[in-house]
């Protein structure tokens, strides 16, 4: 009877270990999910918004540090003004329960960030995207396909002795020069993003 | 009777005793892993082979990161530099535990305390009047919601290095590298990329114990949406499986971690390897 219960209970025990894969039909070569969320001065933003632009979104977190290091470095803010020229559109979104959108608007303005911050206290739509880490940076082309999801660089620990190689430059290079993304997809790294319970 | 002091100087000290306040309290905020280097040998002798690793200390509820972190994080670094003649053997890790960084985004890591060690070889010509030093670099992210990164540069004489009384038992919370007799499962796989799913068979050598499953995949995999069931003799551990396009390591093997509880609570874990097919 010991022997029944125990493997009884060793039944129930399903343990989730890893997280979901990128789930919810968020693939390279995929449909880019729609959405509309508000910005730092309350104006709604929808993805169609940008219906034939290529488009770069960027999961943000202030507090993270590996965020602040890029912040630091000047890396979001030197891709989307290089590319802005080429009519490509940034658009960041921070996922963070507990920052609305007046720290939204502070961070825009203590770093003069050019592109929009969108604010997803609810999450939803991090777990549409099933953006997992601050931060998360996916490419969406002309025609609202997903080309690249993954890492902004190989330098997760930011002290490489040879130049990162940035892969979200890389992949819009390869798009507007008309190409395939050869890297289309890399493990992201930073911080867990940080949803609400 | 003490004589009067003017306003902006009372001001000014106050000020400067806020501000001295202030920096201490953001280093105790900043500071959540203490990182000592430590080694299991009492001395170091010629041709003798001994542990060498770093003890990290993690302040309560906070966490650091195995070499697989999860959905997010960053994996521990420990990069030894020693003197001419020691060879170290690849870091050592203990078993971590899972937990849940934020929802939906599990982690693999360590709370409380955990010593990364790489066993290390003395030259056969060590001479013990000229030590040499040790220098290791070390990096974490530790998390608790919020997360801190950390670093430490330590070094030590080879003469001078603390014997850490935690490798008395270290050796225990290691896994094993291979099956072994003692593996009380039979490992097999089916399915793979055709499926988008892999199912691990394990089919018990006596009664079945609660299993963790910790992957350990290269980039160009990503393994997820886990899930363990055990009936009778064989616990079966269904994961979706997919490759990352473009990005760089292995798809055709599979490398993880399981872990089990015994019947006297202690956890015992192997590093097995699965193939991966198309079909």
């Amino acid at each position: 009877m010991k022997h029944v219960m125990r493997t009884v209970m060793i039944v129930m025990a399903v343990i989730v270990a890893v997280p979901a894969i990128a789930g919810n039909g968020v693939r390279v070569g995929g449909a880019a999910p729609a959405f509309t969320l508000a910005d730092t001065a309350g104006n709604e933003v929808s993805l169609s918004d940008f219906e034939g632009k290529i488009v770069v979104l960027e999961w943000l977190n202030p507090d993270c540090p590996f965020v602040q290091r890029h912040y630091k470095a000047g890396t979001m803010k030197t891709l989307a003004t290089k590319y802005d020229g080429e009519g490509v559109v940034w658009v960041t979104i921070n996922s963070t329960n507990y920052m609305d959108g007046a720290a939204n608007a502070k961070f825009k303005a203590d770093n003069d960030l050019p592109y929009t911050i969108l604010v997803d206290q609810s999450g939803e739509v991090g777990h549409l995207y099933d953006a997992k880490t601050t931060p998360h940076m996916y490419i969406i082309d002309g025609v609202g396909t997903l080309v690249y999801i993954g890492a902004i660089d190989d330098d997760p620990r930011g002290n490489k002795s040879e130049p990162a190689v940035n892969y979200v430059a890389a992949a819009l290079d390869e798009v507007l020069a008309g190409n395939a993304v050869t890297t289309a997809e890399t493990k992201p790294y930073g911080c867990s993003v940080k949803y609400k319970k | 009777m003490s004589p009067r002091r003017p306003l902006p100087v009372i001001l000014m000290v106050f000020l400067m005793g806020w501000l001295v306040f202030q920096t201490a309290a953001q280093e105790v905020e900043e500071s959540k892993v203490e990182a000592s280097l430590v080694t299991s040998a009492s001395s170091i002798e010629s041709g003798s082979i001994f542990w060498l690793g770093v003890h990290f200390e993690i302040e309560d509820d906070w966490h650091i990161y195995w070499r697989n972190p999860g959905g997010a994080g960053l994996a521990t670094a420990v990069d030894f530099k020693l003197p001419d003649g020691f060879v170290a053997g690849p870091l050592r890790w203990p078993l971590p535990i899972a937990f849940v960084q934020s929802e939906g985004i599990p982690g693999f890591g360590y709370e409380g305390s955990v010593v990364l060690a790489a066993e290390v070889a003395a030259p056969s010509d060590f001479d013990r009047s000229r030590p040499g030093t040790v220098r290791v670099e070390a990096s974490w992210l530790a998390c608790k919601g919020v997360c801190v990164l950390g670093s430490a540069k330590l070094e030590a004489s080879l003469a001078e290095l603390p014997e850490d009384p935690v490798f008395r038992r270290w050796a225990g919370q290691l896994p094993k590298s291979s099956g072994g007799n003692d593996l009380p499962f039979g490992l097999s796989a089916t399915g793979g990329f055709a499926d988008g799913v892999i199912t691990q068979w394990l089919r018990w050598k006596g009664s079945p114990h609660p299993v963790e499953w910790f992957p350990d995949p290269s980039e160009a995999l990503e393994i997820g949406d886990v899930q363990i069931r055990t009936r009778g003799g064989l616990t079966r551990i269904d994961a979706a499986v997919r490759s990352r396009k473009g990005a760089l390591g292995s798809i055709s093997e599979l490398p993880s971690l399981f872990v089990i509880t015994g019947d006297d609570g202690e956890r015992r874990g192997w590093e097995l390897s699965i193939q991966l097919t198309d079909n």
